[in-house]
Formats: structure tokens, C-alpha cells, sequence
């Protein structure tokens, strides 16, 4: 049962609301910048790896 | 652009999409709940994100029995992956059910039984990113993990069923019976919430398993260059 006063509570919605979509979308931006630090440490190491081998 | 590309802005685009609906109805189109006013519109992002949680760990658990069947890298990493986006749904259900709880009970957190088996849950595979974290010999974590995966989803169904097997604050489902108790506005908003996130972890799980993929080709080139090292010395 509501403890008081329902119709004040958007406070609560907009911080659940909050919470969520930065959580997602931090997560995503956090896999986003993994993968291209990955890409990135590939090409290096595939490039050392060719280097090394002409050498 | 290649078709493997194409098919993945195509997955962000339909998410995306998806996902804008679907806060638009939570905040304009679906009515207030009588007795609980605009507080239970929370359920929409909180029951979709429980069900995505139950699905990651459902892929974890068929992910290492195949793993442990086959012994094929790409289903740890499946796991891998999944686990990862699972506790992360998982803490987000215990906040937003927080968040709920405080104007609907009077209190952030009680130790009932939905609540105190959830809690549990992630505990569990929070404990599988550490075995894996501290494992650094990658068929032993992978098996280790996949046993972790295969007993900690024993906890799903205790979670699931604690709002029947004993006496919980939580409410009783309101949707998963077979006369659904809520008007149909409501209905269609919580279907069209449940796939958003559905579609949030499928893509979520696609770029999440490119990045293992990625590190473990680092992993064999570190070697190649080290083997080279080596070699050429």
C-alpha cells in the first residue's frame, strides 16, 4: 500500500529512468572505447609481428 | 560496408528506435496506476530489466554446459560476455526495485526473500568475473567459470518462485498468469519495454563478444611477437 502521497513521487520514476539509461549507455560507451583500443593494440602488434619478421 | 556491419548499425538503429517508443509510453501513454500514481511506472523499466537479467543467465548456463561438452573457446566466450551483462541488469534491478520500494514501502531495502535471493544472485556471478579476473590460465577459468555458471543458475528459479514459496513484501506477478490483471495500455507498454531491452542485450552481447574476440586475437599476436622475439634473437 502507498506509505503517502503517490502523485509526488516522479522524484523516484526520474532517478530509475536515470539510473538506467547512464548505466546502459556507459556501458556501451565503455565496450565502444575497449574495442577500439583493441583494434588498435591488433594493429600494432600485427605490425611489430611483420617488422620482426622482415627484419 | 561489409554485411556483418551493416547488420550491426541496423541492430543499434532498431534498439535505438525501440527504445525511444518505449520511454515515450512510459511517460506519456500509459495511465497512472491507481493506488501506487506515477511510482508504478517504474515496473516497466524494472520487470523488462529482471527478465533480461534471468536471460543472461539462462545463455550463461547453456553456454558452459556447451563449453564443457565441447571445449570450444567461443562458448566461454559467450558466457564471458554474458555474465558481464547480467550483473550489470541484475544491480540495476535491485536499484530501481530500491527506488520503488522507498515511496511504496517506506524503506530502500528489506530483507525479504525476493529481495535477499536477488541480492544472492549477484553475488554469484559478481564472484564469477572474480574467478575469471584471477585466473589467468584460460582453459582452467573457462572451466572453472563454466561450473560457476552451470551452479549459480540454480538460483533463478528460488529468485523467480520466493514470491510464492513464502511469505515476501514483493508483489506477486501481475502479468505471468493466466488472467493477466492489467489493462491492455499497460500490457502493450510492457511488451514493447520487454523489447527494447531484449534488443539492448542482443547488441549489447554482439559488440561485447567482438571485444573477447579482439582480446584474444591480442593474446595470440602478443605470443606470435614473443615467439618472434625469440626466434630472431
Amino acid at each position: 500500500m502507498p506509505s503517502a502521497d503517490p502523485m509526488g513521487s516522479v522524484g523516484y520514476l526520474i532517478a530509475a529512468a536515470a539510473v538506467t539509461l547512464l548505466a546502459i549507455a556507459g556501458y556501451a560507451l565503455m565496450l565502444s572505447r575497449w574495442i577500439n583500443d583493441a583494434r588498435a593494440r591488433n594493429a600494432r602488434l600485427r605490425d611489430e609481428v611483420r617488422r620482426e619478421r622482415k627484419g | 560496408m561489409s554485411n556483418g556491419a551493416t547488420a550491426r548499425t541496423g541492430l543499434v538503429a532498431a534498439t535505438l528506435v525501440t527504445s525511444a517508443v518505449a520511454l515515450a509510453m512510459i511517460a506519456f501513454y500509459v495511465p497512472n496506476d491507481r493506488v501506487q500514481g506515477v511510482v508504478q511506472r517504474i515496473f516497466y523499466f524494472h520487470l523488462p530489466i529482471a527478465w533480461i537479467a534471468y536471460l543472461a543467465f539462462f545463455v550463461v548456463l547453456v553456454a558452459s554446459i556447451a563449453y564443457l561438452m565441447t571445449r570450444d573457446a567461443k562458448w566461454d566466450t559467450v558466457a564471458r560476455a554474458s555474465v558481464e551483462i547480467g550483473v550489470l541488469f541484475t544491480t540495476l534491478v535491485l536499484i530501481t526495485g530500491s527506488l520503488w520500494g522507498k515511496p511504496i514501502w517506506n524503506t530502500w531495502w528489506s530483507w525479504d526473500a525476493r529481495l535477499t535471493t536477488t541480492l544472492v544472485l549477484w553475488f554469484i556471478y559478481v564472484g564469477y568475473i572474480m574467478l575469471r579476473s584471477y585466473t589467468p590460465d584460460r582453459e582452467r577459468g573457462a572451466r572453472f567459470g563454466a561450473i560457476v555458471g552451470i551452479v549459480g543458475f540454480i538460483d533463478i528459479p528460488i529468485v523467480h518462485f520466493s514470491v510464492q514459496w513464502w511469505r515476501t513484501l514483493h508483489p506477486e506477478p501481475v502479468v505471468a498468469r493466466s488472467n493477466p490483471q492489467l489493462p491492455i495500455e499497460m500490457i502493450v507498454t510492457l511488451g514493447i519495454s520487454l523489447l527494447a531491452m531484449t534488443l539492448v542485450y542482443v547488441t549489447l552481447m554482439v559488440y561485447r563478444t567482438a571485444l573477447e574476440r579482439l582480446r584474444d586475437e591480442n593474446r595470440e599476436l602478443e605470443n606470435e611477437a614473443a615467439w618472434d622475439e625469440r626466434a630472431y634473437a
